[in-house]
C-alpha cells in the first residue's frame, strides 16, 4: 500500500475508532428498542402473546391524531396539549434562572461553594421523595405552605387540586428539583468566558445587560443550545410529578402525553402498545421540530 | 479527598453482609414467591415463610420477592409472558379475571377439588378466584372497607356512632363546634371504594352480563348523588380534600370519623388516637347492606410445564399460610379461611370484629372487562365531589359511554 | 484600584441575593432533615416546627436495625453499580464526543444530530425488548445489567462535543503539527481542557444511575446487587407512610451523593486555555 493511501485510510478509520464504542452500545441497547418500538407501533400488539397481534398499518396513527371519536384522540391531544403548556411554563425558568444563579456565583461571592451545594442538593432526590416532599408542603389542610400563609391571614390555597395552582405547584417543585443540573452547567461554562473581557466592559461602564448580551451569550452559546433542547425533552417527557403529585388533576387538566402512553403501554388495565408507541412517536415529531427550532434561534441569536 | 475516601471505606466495610439465600438441600423442591408485602406486612409475611421454611426443612424451600404494590404488575407484565414469573404470587382478586383471560395464569384445576376445597374458605372470596368455572385463585384473606371513630370526641358530644346516612348527617350536626372537621372524604383515592360500596348498598351494579357499565341507572344516580352532597349539602366533609389528607385529619384528632381499609388499623393505631371501628354496611343507602372488600389471592403465573411435585408443594405452602395466617390478620386483614374467620381469637381482636359485617362483604363483578367498563365512574366521583355545580346525570352518561368504548375495545380484539 | 472595589462591591451584592434565595430553596431540606428527628406522631402532626419538639434517633434506629433490610449494604450496591457505569461512560462519551466535535469527517454533524434526535423520542416500550436482550445475554439479575444499557446514553456526548466546540482550532492544530496523533490530542490536550464538562457529565452519569428504580425493580430479583431506590421502597408499607422513617432514609441517602458533589466542585474551575490563549 502506497504511503498517502495507508495515511487516508487511517484517516478514515480513526473517526470510527472514537466513535464505534458508543455506537456499538448505542445500537444493541438503544436502536433495538427504538425500532421494536416503531415496529410496534403498526400493530394491534398483544403485551402477553405477541403472536397474537394484528397488523393494521397506519390505523393506530389515525385514530390518535384524527379520529375523533375515538378515546385514544381524546387522550391524545388533552395528554398533548397538557404536556406543551407543561414546557411552556416550565422552560423559562429552567433557563433562565439558573443563568442568574450560576451568574452571580461567578464573581466567587464568600461561600459560593455552600450556595452551589444549596442549589445543588434537590436533584440528589428521586421523584418519588421528591414528590412526597412537596405533597407534604403543599398540602392543602395541613401543608408547612398554607399553614405559613394562614399566619399571614390567608385562606388555604388548593396547590394540588384546583387550576391555576396545580400548574403553578407543578412547575415549583420541577424547578426546585433540576434546577442544580442546568446550574452546574452553566457555572461549567461560564468559566470559559475570559475575565479580561468582563473587565475591559466594566471600564466601558457596560450594564449589566449589556454584558450578558455581549459578551456571556456568544462564549456559552453551544452550552446554552445543549442546556434548551435538553430542558425541552425533559419537560415534555414529564412524567412523576404530575403522576404522583397531582395524579393528573384536576379533572385531567395535568394528565400529560406521557401518564396517557405509559398506562396505556403497560400498566394500564388493558395494555394496547401499538398505540402507546404510536402516541410517543407522534410526541417525538413534536419535540423534534421544537427543537430543531430552537437550535436555530439560539444559533442565529449568537451570531 | 481524605473525606470521601473516609466515607468509601465505611460504607465497603459496613455494607459486609447482604442477604444470602442458603442451598438447595438433595430432593428439596424450590419455589419462588413474588408478593407485594413491602415495610411491616413484609416482616409478617416473611415470618409467615420463615416458619414454613422450617417446618419443611428439607422438602420445600420456599424464596420470597418483595415488590412494591404500585409497580408489581409492571414487573409481572415484563417478566411472566418471557417465562421469567415465579411460581406463586399474591394477585388482587379483581385481576384475576383478567390476567386469567389473558392466558397469563395457570389453574389450580387439577391440583384440587375446587368445590371441597372452597368449603373452607369465604364464599364470596372463592367464587372471586373463578373464571368461567375454573379456580385461579386461593384467599389468603379479604380486606374490606369501614369506619373509624374517635372515641373521645363522639364521647364529648355525647352521640353514637351513625349507621345509616341520616344518622351521619345528624351527628356532623351535633359535632359542630366540637371538632373541626366531621368526616373528610379524599376525593381522589379510596373514594372509589366507598363508592362502590355505596353503589351496591342502593342496589345497583357495576357491570352487566355482557360486561358494559350498568351503573347508569336510578340506583347509580342516587349512588352518585351521596358524594356530592356529602360535601356541598350536609356538610359531612369540606370540599378538595386531598389523598391522605382525611387519614391525616383523622391521625391528628381532627376528624371525628374516617373511612378506609383494614390495613389502615395499625397507621392508626400508632397515631395514639382513642378509636373505634364500625361496619358501613348501611351507611350511604338501604337497599342491601354491603361493604367494599377485595382479597389477596395465591395465583399461579403462567409458567409451561410445572412438574407434579412442584404442583404439590405449591398447594402445602398454600394450605399452610392461609390456615396460619392469624399474625397476617392482627397486622390489618380479615382471613378468607373460615376456621379462622369464626375462631374465637378472631372474635377477640379488639377491632377487627367490629369493623365489617362479614355477611355484608361485596366484591366487584368477576369480569375481565372490569377495569375497561367500571374504572371511568372513578373519575366521575372525583368530579361530583369537587365540583358544585356538577350534573350527575351527566356525569354517569360520560363515564358509561368511555366504559362501553374502553370494554369494545377490549373485546374487539 | 477602582477595578477592585467593583469586584468587591459585585461579590457583596450577589452574596445578599444569593443568601435570600438560597434560604427559600434549603427550607424543604431542613424540614426533611428535622422530621427524620421528629418522633412518627410529631411528624404526622404536621406542625411548622423546624426544631423537632422531642429530639429522636428512633427512625435512624430503625432503618439501621432492619433485619430484612441492610441501608448502607444498598448504599454500597448503588455505589458499585453507578460507579462502573460512571467510569465506563465517561471513556465511551468523550471518545464519542471527540469524533463528533473534534474530527472532521464525511457527514459528522448529520450523524450526531441523529443521534440527538433520538433521545427525542420516548422510548416508552424499552422494557420488553431490553428485558428480552436481558435473558438472551444471560444477565438477569447481574451487575451489568444495572451498568451497561445505559452507556448508549446520547446526552453526556452531546454536552462533551459542545464543550469540545468552544476549543480554538489552533491549538489542535499546532499539536498536530508538533507531530502528535489524535489519540494523544485527546488524552493529554482534550480531557484536562474540559474537566469541569467531564465533571459535569459523570455527576449527571451517576445521579441517573443512583436513581434508576423501575429498571432495577424488574431485571434483579434478589438482594445480591440491590440498589438504594428500591431498597427503600420495600421497606415502606404500602399505605401506612411513615413519614419520620422515611425522612431518615432519605436523609441517609443524601449524604453519599453529597459527599462525591462536594469533592466533584472542586473541579469546576478556570479553563486553563482561556484566560492564557487568547489576546
Amino acid at each position: 500500500m502506497k504511503p498517502q493511501d495507508a495515511k487516508s485510510l487511517r484517516s478514515r478509520l480513526v473517526p470510527g475508532a472514537f466513535f464505534l464504542p458508543h455506537l456499538i452500545i448505542f445500537s444493541i441497547f438503544f436502536v433495538f428498542p427504538f425500532f421494536y418500538g416503531i415496529y410496534i407501533s403498526f400493530f394491534d400488539w398483544n403485551l402477553f402473546n405477541p403472536d397474537l397481534r394484528e397488523f393494521v398499518g397506519l390505523d393506530n396513527f389515525r385514530r390518535i391524531l384524527f379520529d375523533s371519536d375515538s378515546i385514544y384522540f381524546r387522550y391524545f391531544w388533552n395528554g398533548l396539549r397538557n404536556t406543551l403548556t407543561f414546557v411552556v411554563l416550565s422552560v423559562p425558568p429552567l433557563v433562565i434562572f439558573p443563568l442568574i444563579i450560576a451568574s452571580l456565583m461567578n464573581v466567587e461571592p464568600k461561600g459560593y461553594k455552600i450556595f452551589r451545594a444549596i442549589f445543588y442538593l434537590p436533584n440528589l432526590f428521586s421523584i418519588a421523595t421528591l414528590v412526597l416532599i412537596w405533597r407534604w408542603v403543599l398540602n392543602t389542610n395541613v401543608g408547612a405552605l398554607n399553614l405559613t400563609l394562614g399566619e399571614l391571614g390567608i385562606d388555604n390555597i388548593p396547590w394540588l387540586s384546583e387550576q391555576p395552582f396545580a400548574w403553578i405547584s407543578l412547575v415549583l417543585m420541577t424547578v426546585w428539583w433540576t434546577i442544580g443540573g442546568n446550574m452546574i452547567i452553566f457555572t461549567a461554562s461560564l468559566k470559559e468566558v475570559p475575565d479580561n473581557l468582563y473587565e475591559a466592559g466594566d471600564i466601558d461602564g457596560a450594564s449589566i445587560f449589556q454584558k450578558m448580551r455581549y459578551i456571556t451569550l456568544p462564549y456559552i452559546r453551544n452550552q446554552l443550545i445543549y442546556i434548551t433542547i435538553m430542558t425541552t425533552i425533559a419537560s415534555f417527557n414529564v412524567f412523576g410529578q404530575p403522576q404522583l403529585g397531582t395524579e393528573g388533576g384536576p379533572d385531567e387538566s395535568t394528565t400529560v402525553l406521557m401518564m396517557y402512553i405509559r398506562n396505556i403501554a403497560f400498566t394500564g388495565g388493558r395494555p394496547n402498545p401499538g398505540v402507546a408507541t404510536a402516541m410517543a412517536i407522534a410526541m417525538g415529531v413534536v419535540i423534534i421540530l421544537i427543537g430543531v427550532g430552537q437550535a436555530k434561534i439560539i444559533k442565529r441569536m449568537g451570531d | 479527598m481524605t473525606l470521601s475516601i473516609l466515607f468509601i471505606s465505611i460504607f465497603t466495610l459496613a455494607a459486609c453482609g447482604g442477604n444470602g439465600d442458603n442451598d438447595l438441600q438433595e430432593g428439596e423442591v424450590a419455589l419462588t414467591f413474588w408478593n407485594i408485602f413491602t415495610g411491616p406486612d413484609g416482616q409478617v409475611m416473611r415470618g409467615m415463610v420463615d416458619d414454613f421454611n422450617d417446618e419443611y426443612d428439607g422438602e420445600i424451600r420456599v424464596s420470597t420477592q418483595t415488590i412494591p404494590e404500585t409497580d408489581f404488575y409492571d414487573v409481572f407484565n415484563t417478566s411472566v409472558p418471557q417465562g421469567e414469573g415465579p411460581d406463586i404470587a399474591i394477585m388482587h382478586m379483581r385481576r384475576i379475571a383478567q390476567y386469567a383471560e389473558l392466558g397469563m395464569l395457570n389453574a389450580f384445576e387439577d391440583m384440587i377439588d375446587a368445590d371441597e376445597m372452597g368449603e373452607n374458605y369465604l364464599d364470596a372470596a372463592w367464587d372471586g378466584g373463578s373464571f368461567e368455572g375454573i379456580q385461579y385463585g386461593i384467599p389468603l384473606d379479604v380486606h374490606p372497607i369501614g369506619l373509624y371513630y374517635n372515641k373521645d370526641i363522639l364521647d364529648e358530644a355525647g352521640i353514637d356512632v351513625p349507621t345509616t346516612y341520616d344518622e351521619l348527617v345528624a351527628a356532623c350536626e351535633e359535632l359542630e363546634g366540637v371538632v373541626d372537621h366531621c368526616m373528610p372524604v379524599s376525593n381522589t383515592w379510596p373514594s372509589q371504594n366507598l363508592f362502590i360500596s355505596s353503589l351496591f348498598q342502593h342496589g345497583g351494579s357495576d357491570l352487566d352480563e355482557n360486561h358494559y357499565p350498568a351503573f347508569n341507572t336510578q340506583e347509580g344516580y342516587d349512588a352518585l348523588k351521596v358524594f356530592h352532597d356529602m360535601v356541598y349539602e350536609d356538610n359531612i366533609s369540606i370540599p378538595n380534600v386531598t389523598v391522605d389528607e382525611d387519614l391525616t385529619l383523622f391521625r391528628q384528632g381532627n376528624a371525628a370519623f374516617h373511612i378506609n381499609g383494614i390495613w389502615m388499623l395499625n397507621g392508626i393505631k400508632e397515631s395514639g388516637v382513642n378509636f373505634g371501628t364500625s361496619s358501613i354496611d348501611t351507611l350511604f343507602g338501604d337497599e342491601q347492606p354491603a361493604v367494599w372488600a377485595d382479597s389477596h389471592n395465591f395465583v399461579m403465573p403462567y409458567q409451561p410445564g410445572m412438574s407434579e411435585e412442584k404442583e404439590e408443594a405449591i398447594m402445602t405452602f398454600i394450605e399452610y399460610i392461609t390456615a396460619n395466617a392469624m399474625e397476617w390478620v392482627e397486622g390489618g386483614q380479615f382471613p378468607a379461611d373460615l376456621s379462622l374467620l369464626e375462631s374465637e381469637a378472631f372474635e377477640n381482636l379488639e377491632y377487627h370484629s367490629t369493623f365489617a359485617d362479614v355477611d355484608a362483604i361485596t366484591f366487584t363483578t368477576t369480569s375481565p372487562y372490569l377495569e375497561d367498563g367500571f374504572e371511568p365512574i372513578f373519575l366521575r366521583v372525583t368530579q361530583a365531589m369537587r365540583n358544585e355545580d356538577a350534573d350527575i346525570q351527566e356525569l354517569l352518561d360520560d363515564a358509561e359511554s368511555e366504559g362501553i368504548e374502553l370494554v369494545d375495545e377490549a373485546t374487539g380484539r | 484600584m477602582a477595578l477592585k472595589a467593583v469586584e468587591d462591591k459585585k461579590k457583596r451584592i450577589s452574596f445578599w441575593i444569593l443568601s435570600i434565595v438560597s434560604i427559600v430553596w434549603i427550607l424543604p431540606i431542613i424540614w426533611v432533615i428535622s422530621t427524620s428527628f421528629k418522633t412518627e406522631s410529631e411528624a404526622v402532626s404536621g406542625g411548622l416546627n423546624l426544631i423537632p419538639r422531642e429530639f429522636t434517633f428512633e427512625s435512624y434506629r430503625y432503618i439501621f436495625t432492619d433485619d430484612q433490610h441492610n441501608v448502607l449494604f444498598y448504599v454500597f450496591n448503588s455505589f458499585r453499580a453507578a460507579g462502573l457505569h460512571v467510569f465506563f461512560y465517561l471513556i465511551v462519551a468523550s471518545l464519542a464526543a471527540y469524533a463528533y466535535g473534534i474530527l472532521q469527517f464525511k457527514g459528522r454533524d448529520k450523524m450526531f444530530w441523529m443521534l440527538v434526535a433520538t433521545m427525542m423520542i420516548p422510548v416508552v416500550m424499552n422494557l420488553v425488548p431490553l428485558y428480552s436482550l436481558m435473558i438472551t445475554f444471560e444477565w438477569i439479575n447481574s451487575l451489568q445489567a444495572l451498568v451497561v444499557p445505559g452507556l448508549g446514553g446520547v446526552f453526556g456526548i452531546f454536552l462533551l462535543r459542545q464543550f469540545n466546540l468552544g476549543i480554538p482550532r489552533d491549538i489542535i492544530e499546532s499539536a498536530q503539527i508538533d507531530g502528535a496523533n489524535h489519540f494523544q490530542i485527546y488524552w493529554r490536550l482534550i480531557l484536562p481542557l474540559t474537566k469541569p464538562a467531564l465533571v459535569v457529565v459523570a455527576l449527571f452519569a451517576f445521579m441517573a444511575n443512583w436513581n434508576e428504580y423501575l429498571w432495577p425493580l424488574v431485571v434483579l430479583n434478589d438482594d445480591t446487587y440491590r440498589t438504594l431506590p428500591v431498597g427503600l421502597a420495600l421497606m415502606q408499607g404500602n399505605y401506612n407512610i411513615y413519614y419520620s422513617r422515611l425522612m431518615a432514609a432519605t436523609t441517609v441517602s443524601m449524604i453519599p451523593v453529597m459527599a462525591i458533589f462536594m469533592v466533584a466542585q472542586r473541579y469546576f474551575i478556570k479553563g486553563i486555555t482561556m484566560t492564557g490563549s487568547k489576546g
